[in-house]
């Protein structure tokens, strides 16, 4: 390997591909397998992981991640290093719900009630990343984006908080994501005033 | 004070429109009052605007991004155009371009999935609040065995709807509704044949089609469905119950009918409400 006309970010990808230890690099690969498995149907698939360096000069090289072999892995063996979608979208849930009650025990007329309402909606809005986990996470995941959507720009209201709050408990708490789980979401957070149908305002430009 | 009479476009305003569409129906019906609907009704939606839902949620397995169903909407293709399908695409465009200037960027595969998740969710609170939310009646004799819609297993969402069965009467009372109200149904055909022609249009023409073809068919014979369907308002109106004031958007034909049957008409101002020119879709 010639590696001293390679540039530095090159030398530094491959030495994390190298590298025995946990890295951001590792993490990117192994939810990038994740994402690949959710999105496909009922039928097991294979993976092959490696990276190839592709350089004019010296030519082709192929790596792969340490701790994974280069090589075909199952579904399950992916899956399991990854760590299932649905477990990581209920911790989400968790934290996003401790802090919308935090926000919600806050006098609304003090500032800090502005402030925990602007991280909890920018939190919330990271949930996309869970988006086609499964159909009911995909719904909850809308309704809650859709919330978001309706309060960007505007104040919060009290009770918009609270029925935010309230619908994260229903999801916290629930022992099946099931669809009649998303439709209890969507009435309690239409009891805060959320409209599930926010984006039928937009039709009316399209008409 | 009166209960209030559903029409169809009143009940999508209800229960399949945003906030403030849902909020200028309600004004117009009469303060706490429970507001009554029929299976009828129900029917209309569920083989017109519920349908096209449906048929909208099923099309995007067709594409792998949003970008190309939206394209795809608005390459001419006829499927798309019934209750301006893809006005709900540029909505949606705009609505995910609000909230990746916050969240960044999804990409088009799952701008697709949530697209979709949000009319999976519409389509099922939709029917459910249509089958729940109002006291129904069924003068007409409609079916009332419609099943909810429902996901296969390829995750389409179907809708079993007995459309074949229209006109037949082993499964369809509407004969015997027309017999028992022969003079009124006479009447309507009469009034909104001698309206004026600038105020008959083609839907008004074919309602009156629709009529005389009910009117003319033998009690036990089995009629064409499509006529039933075509004369929708009008049995509407004849359906309504005294006492009741029918709510609905559009003024344009049922003020006529509204008029002729001597009931009592509240319409609803919102943005899709007709007035003396167009009819909008709902």
């Amino acid at each position: 390997m010639e590696s001293q006309t390679l540039s530095a970010s090159s030398r530094q990808i491959e030495a994390l591909l190298d590298s025995a230890e946990k890295n951001p690099l590792d993490d990117f690969l192994r939810q990038e397998s994740s994402h690949q498995i959710e999105s496909r149907g009922a039928i097991p698939s294979s993976y092959d992981i490696f990276a190839v360096r592709r350089n004019n000069h010296l030519g082709d090289e192929i790596f792969g991640p340490k701790r994974l072999l280069i090589g075909t892995y199952s579904e399950e063996a992916l899956y399991g290093a990854a760590g299932s979608p649905s477990k990581r979208f209920r911790l989400a849930i968790q934290d996003l719900k401790i802090h919308a009650e935090r926000a919600a025990s806050v006098n609304p007329d003090e500032v800090e009630y502005g402030h925990q309402a602007a991280l909890v909606w920018a939190e919330a809005g990271r949930l996309k990343e869970f988006l086609g986990t499964s159909p009911v996470v995909s719904e909850i995941v809308a309704e809650f984006r859709t919330a978001r959507f309706q309060f960007l720009g505007k104040d919060t209201p009290p009770m918009t908080m609270q029925a935010l709050s309230s619908a994260l408990r229903l999801v916290a708490e629930a022992k099946r994501l099931d669809a009649p789980l998303v439709d209890r979401v969507v009435e309690t957070l239409e009891v805060g005033g959320v409209d599930s149908l926010a984006p039928d305002v937009l039709r009316d430009f399209h008409g | 004070m009166a209960e209030a009479f559903l029409d169809s476009s009143v009940l999508i305003g209800l229960v399949f429109r945003n906030a403030g569409e849902k909020a200028a129906c309600r004004a117009a019906l009469p303060a706490n009052e429970s507001a009554v609907c029929s299976r009828y009704v129900v029917f209309e939606v569920a083989r017109g605007f519920l349908r096209s839902l449906i048929a909208l949620h099923n099309y995007s397995f067709e594409f792998d991004s949003f970008a190309d169903l939206h394209q795809a909407a608005h390459s001419g293709q006829k499927r798309f155009q019934p209750y301006a399908m893809h006005t709900w695409l540029g909505a949606f465009d705009d609505y995910f371009g609000v909230l990746e200037k916050e969240d960044g960027v999804s990409s088009e595969a799952l701008k697709l999935e949530e697209f979709r998740a949000k009319l999976r969710g519409w389509i099922r609170r939709g029917w459910r609040q249509m089958e729940n939310d109002f006291s129904l009646i069924n003068d007409i004799g409609c079916r009332e065995d419609l099943p909810p819609p429902t996901a296969r297993g390829d995750q389409r969402i179907d809708q079993w709807l007995p459309d074949r069965e229209c006109g037949q009467p082993a499964a369809c009372r509407l004969q015997a509704f027309i017999q028992t109200r022969k003079t009124q149904v006479e009447a309507v055909a009469a009034g909104l044949e001698s309206l004026p022609d600038s105020q008959k249009d083609n839907e008004t023409k074919g309602r009156i089609d629709g009529l005389r073809h009910l009117l003319t068919t033998a009690l036990g014979t089995p009629f064409d469905g499509k006529k039933c369907y075509r004369c929708g308002d009008a049995l509407i109106c004849l359906e309504a119950p005294a006492g009741h004031i029918i709510a609905t958007k559009n003024r344009k034909h049922f003020e006529p009918l509204a008029t002729i049957l001597g009931k009592s008409l509240t319409v609803a101002e919102t943005a899709r409400t007709t007035q003396a020119g167009r009819t909008r879709a709902a």
